[in-house]
């Protein structure tokens, strides 16, 4: 479960994000810089998995928010409303199915705080855990396409690879692709992403 | 225990308590006409077509314990099969099933859930129960009462009851009792859609293990395949 959650991390991008790359250092390193400048994010995202023995990807609809330097809201919104808020050490997380809201401490709860890490790590650009848990190769300089593949045995027996693009200006990911060993794969497409503009106060 | 234990991992595996409150009103029912046994099993939603998807979320509930799971299902009743696809909430791929009338294959589970014993015989038992057997048959003792229909046979030492009712005489609800098993699926919500009748929710409750399984049906459409 926990490198589920590791995954469930990586799927929450429109984040920062930065890498090691030996073909392009420079492209990198613009990223890294861009994404420092990043203080706020929000937008729209369009979830599709794509299972090659259904014709038609299932559809999810939703929204994120970010916040440095630890704020982080998640939700779908459709077919079913779900989703979940990081703020500090604190959490809450709410389903349509099972009709509740839960508040949490992050770090009473060791799957939820694993999340957190992650996240965190991704938005403050950590660039040590990445490196620690994949190796990144650039595949595309403008706009910028990056694929990271898992060090871990563990991750690598159910992600074979991810893509990662980023928005022509490099400030935000404009889609992250989650590929399967099987050749299933699931793709996150942001819209109207909206970067540093103030978010209200009880989006978290 | 052992049994138990894998029954509900099937839940939770499956799709997504106590005997609360179902989430779906009950099929208004209407004066019933002469019908025979094998007219009520043929009009099954289910076996109405051929093979079909099924995109639903759902929702086990345990002892306060409620956990959401979003699934696809590719079901051909007609071949006995049916092959599950569940993922959690961002997508990503939790097992694939593929359940039989008389047994089951692991096409992929992931490797947190794979370390339990007889998980995918266990969810498949619960994908079974809903969709593929028992299935109400021609032969089947047949009750007729002002609005409603009940077949049954016995079978495996247990009892099985089905009922129908509503404007199409759809199933209802599927029962068995015996001495080793004690459950009930109930089906809701009859919609037609594009020309196929499904229904909207389905819950499972077992009661040995004390687990309710609800389904909300999202879209029924014909496979591709």
């Amino acid at each position: 479960m926990k490198r589920l959650l590791l995954l469930c991390a990586l799927l929450l991008p429109a984040l920062p994000l930065h890498a090691e790359s030996q073909p392009s250092p420079q492209l990198l390193e613009t990223l890294e810089k861009n994404a420092g400048s990043v203080r706020t994010i929000s937008s729209d995202f369009v979830q599709e998995k794509h299972l090659s023995m259904f014709k038609n990807p299932m559809t999810s609809k939703g929204r994120l928010y970010f916040a440095r330097p630890d704020q982080l809201r998640w939700e779908l919104t459709a077919p079913v409303a779900s989703g979940f808020v990081l703020k500090g050490d604190r959490g809450r997380r709410w389903h349509e199915r099972t009709g509740r809201t839960e508040n949490f401490q992050i770090s009473q709860e060791p799957i939820m705080k694993l999340v957190s890490e992650q996240l965190f790590a991704w938005a403050r650009s950590d660039f040590a855990w990445i490196k620690k848990e994949y190796r990144v190769t650039v595949l595309q300089e403008s706009p910028a396409l990056l694929r990271l593949e898992p060090r871990s045995a563990a991750t690598a027996s159910f992600l074979h690879h991810l893509l990662v693009g980023f928005s022509a200006d490099g400030r935000y990911v404009k889609s992250v692709e989650l590929h399967e060993k099987d050749g299933d794969f699931t793709r996150i497409r942001f819209q109207n992403t909206v970067v540093n503009k103030a978010l209200p106060a009880d989006i978290f | 225990m052992k049994r138990i234990t894998l029954l509900l991992f099937a839940a939770l595996l499956l799709l997504g308590a106590g005997c609360a409150r179902v989430p779906f009103e009950a099929t208004e029912l209407v004066p019933t006409v002469p019908r025979s046994a094998a007219q009520l099993a043929d009009g099954v939603w289910s076996s109405q077509r051929g093979p079909l998807v099924v995109r639903h979320s759902a929702l086990f509930e345990l002892r306060g314990m409620r956990v959401p799971v979003e699934a696809m299902l590719s079901l051909d009743t007609k071949a006995g099969e049916a092959r599950l696809v569940a993922m959690n909430e961002m997508g990503v791929k939790l097992y694939d099933i593929t359940v039989l009338r008389d047994g089951s294959r692991a096409n992929f589970v992931i490797p947190d859930l794979a370390r339990y014993p007889g998980f995918a015989e266990a969810v498949a038992l619960s994908v079974r129960r809903i969709f593929l057997a028992p299935a109400p048959g021609a032969g089947d003792q047949l009750e007729v009462a002002q609005r409603s229909y009940q077949t049954s046979r016995e079978e495996g030492g247990a009892m099985l009851r089905f009922t129908f009712g509503g404007t199409d005489a759809q199933l209802l609800e599927t029962s068995c009792r015996g001495a080793d098993q004690s459950w009930r699926v109930r089906y809701y919500r009859y919609q037609r859609r594009d020309g196929l009748l499904f229904p909207g929710g389905i819950v499972l409750d077992e009661d040995r293990a004390g687990y309710r399984l609800t389904l909300w049906i999202d879209s029924v459409e014909p496979s591709n395949e």
